[in-house]
């Protein structure tokens, strides 16, 4: 084993395409760099967290958290993907990384209680509203169920809507990957939404 | 045949229009003639009806805190430029404290997973094949008895020794055929009888094995591949320059390991397990990997059933059980430390490196995982920690050259367990870079 002693750091900064700018820019320690980035990236990075996680009080601070990872990580984007792909990945990461820690607080499985609606604090929600939020919440319970790889595939599928190759790049994971976690998630999934009355009605009588 | 339990798979790609135009005829069809089938498609179109309006109700962006920016920013200073703050942050406080010290570790992954020399056999590639080239993805170098080959599995014709076979191409062997193929990115693959065999979209994709037996020999990826990959309906097996077996039948995988070591992912329930060389695992629709006797495989080739080859897609895997609560081990996690204690001691340096570098072989061992799962690249690390008065490690912070959660984890992992030298005048700071390369 050779011990060296010497510190090499990446000191390779593109200069190129803007995004590459950006980065540089941001790497040398430029505050208004990563303003730019956070101002251009959080709607889509708020947007898949809170897909990711639902009804949470802590969307907001895993935001937060996703973009100081994002920071510390930005030496490792190596301009393979997209920067846009490149940091929803680390988002989705710090979503599903905060859904662990979560599941470890929790004592046993998480099962699905029929919950009464929280009481509307200040103003009186529509009732449509309520029954929604409702649905919500108990998706989420559902969800809770899987493992957090599959979850993220299936929220991102089914309720994001995105394809499964987007998915593969930004999971960063094969294809067929993809597909086989969905298949998973949706077979369970869809079988425990089925099966709950909040959801019989839409799931078995027609729409709404 | 009585009513029979829909095939989910199919209607679940039914449902997203992904089934080859002639499978969504015949679906079509036999939707018309099907109760059951009729109505669990009506389920899952409702369920899915339902999922696409609750998305629709979601806030669109969560409201954003008025603060949320400005903290941020304040943080982002605080770190100072990401991956340079160590030449400002660490550096003033202590200077006689700081240590820069790497460690240049040198894994041999195949003589230390085989335990013998390395493999340096070399797989004859396909008669007229050179590197990867065009879009061809592997090459039949010989066949005997039954085998079909094409482009889909829509397509298949009689296959000859020499076919190239482009990505997404299927080979399939009757139960009397067998067949040899070379593999673009490097190795070799030989099918046992009734083996129905996807190849992946690119050279460096994953294979699919949707029934049958295959005995893989892959050879070293280079720097930067990925690891060579097979998936079935419920595994997916990953290696770098291994030898191994691999068996799809009655809805469970197993794997056999002759050379190296593989990584066996279970789909339903995101078990993973090394497999080493001498050793087998079997994982079916339950989700669970369980070891069983090396060589059991054999067997396993014997009853297995000929698939027929008109079931085309996959078929359907014994009901998942549900997924073990908990997780308790779930790799990918990074730790996002917020640095508070103040750090103002003093430590013994030369102590330091002894007690990281008698870590060499758990190093080691983290890069020798990062190299099956991703690749056999070089990677930098830059840990920084605090080691408290005790001798332990307060926050650590270990930042990778390369994204990888599941790396950074296990090296933290190693830095945590380490009992250092109790620093003088309180917790002293220690930043220590290392070096992994293939
Ligand atoms: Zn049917």
């Amino acid at each position: 084993m050779a011990v060296a002693a010497q510190v090499v750091w990446p000191e390779a900064i593109l200069v190129g395409s803007e995004t590459e700018n950006l980065v540089g820019r941001c790497l040398t320690g430029d505050a208004d760099a990563f303003r730019e980035l956070y101002r251009n990236h959080r709607p889509h990075v708020a947007r898949l967290v809170q897909r990711i996680l639902g009804p949470d009080s802590e969307v907001e601070d895993v935001i937060q958290e996703a973009f100081i990872q994002i920071h510390r990580s930005l030496p490792s984007f190596q301009g393979s993907s997209l920067l846009s792909t490149w940091i929803h990945r680390v988002a989705v990461n710090v979503a599903l990384q905060h859904i662990r820690r979560r599941k470890r607080q929790r004592a046993g499985p998480v099962t699905m209680v029929a919950e009464p609606p929280e009481p509307s604090s200040g103003d009186p929600a529509p009732e449509e509203d309520v029954l929604w939020r409702d649905r919500m919440r108990k998706l989420y319970a559902a969800l809770d169920t899987l493992s957090p790889k599959k979850r993220a595939v299936f929220v991102l599928h089914e309720i994001e809507g995105m394809s499964a190759e987007d998915i593969a790049k930004t999971m960063h994971a094969p294809l067929i990957t993809v597909r086989t976690r969905l298949f998973y998630a949706r077979k369970a999934l869809y079988a425990l939404l089925a099966a709950d009355p909040s959801f019989h009605e839409l799931v078995g009588g027609g729409g709404g | 045949m009585s009513a029979h339990a829909p095939e989910l798979r199919r209607l679940f790609a039914f449902l997203d229009g992904r089934l080859p135009p002639r499978d969504q005829l015949e679906t079509r069809v036999h939707l018309e003639a099907c109760p059951a089938c009729r109505a669990q498609l009506d389920v899952l179109r409702r369920t899915r009806g339902a999922l696409r309006e609750l998305g629709e109700r979601m806030p669109v962006v969560p409201p954003q805190n008025p603060n949320a920016e400005a903290k941020l920013m304040q943080e982002v200073a605080r770190r100072g430029a990401p991956g340079t703050r160590v030449q400002w942050w660490w550096l003033p406080v202590t200077a006689g404290a700081t240590l820069l010290l790497a460690l240049l570790v040198l894994p041999r992954l195949r003589g230390a997973s085989a335990g013998g020399e390395p493999v340096t056999e070399t797989v004859a590639p396909g008669p007229e094949a050179p590197a990867a080239e065009g879009d061809r993805v592997a090459t039949v170098v010989a066949l005997r008895g039954q085998v079909e080959d094409g482009v889909s599995a829509e397509a298949l014709h009689p296959g000859k020794a020499g076919d190239d076979l482009p990505g997404s191409a299927v080979i399939r062997t009757g139960g009397d055929g067998e067949a040899r193929l070379a593999l673009a990115a490097g190795g070799e693959i030989a099918l046992g009888p009734a083996t129905t065999l996807v190849l992946p979209p690119d050279a460096q994709g994953v294979l699919r094995l949707d029934g049958g037996t295959i005995d893989v020999h892959v050879t070293p990826r280079k720097e930067g591949e990925r690891p060579f990959g097979v998936e079935t309906a419920v595994a997916r097996i990953e290696a770098i320059g291994t030898r191994f077996r691999v068996v799809h039948a009655a809805g469970a995988t197993s794997v056999d390991v002759s050379e190296g070591k593989v990584r066996f992912v279970s789909l339903p329930s995101d078990e993973e397990q090394l497999v080493a060389a001498g050793k087998a695992a079997r994982v079916d629709g339950s989700g669970r990997v369980a070891e069983i006797p090396a060589g059991s495989t054999l067997v396993a080739v014997a009853e297995a059933p000929a698939e027929a080859p008109e079931a085309a897609l996959t078929p359907e895997p014994p009901a998942p059980a549900p997924e073990p609560p908990g997780e308790a081990v779930e790799p990918g996690e990074v730790e996002v430390p917020i640095q508070v204690t103040r750090a103002r001691g003093t430590i013994d340096g030369a102590r330091v490196r002894a007690r990281v570098s008698r870590q060499r072989g758990a190093f080691q061992s983290c890069y020798a995982d990062y190299m099956m799962r991703v690749a056999p690249q070089p990677v930098r690390v830059n840990a920084k920690f605090i080691v408290l008065d005790d001798g332990s490690v307060g926050s650590i912070d270990v930042n990778l050259t390369v994204e990888d959660p599941t790396l950074a984890q296990c090296v933290e992992r190693v830095f945590r367990a380490i009992e250092f030298p109790r620093p003088q005048g309180g917790p002293a700071r220690v930043f220590y870079p290392i070096d992994l390369s293939p």
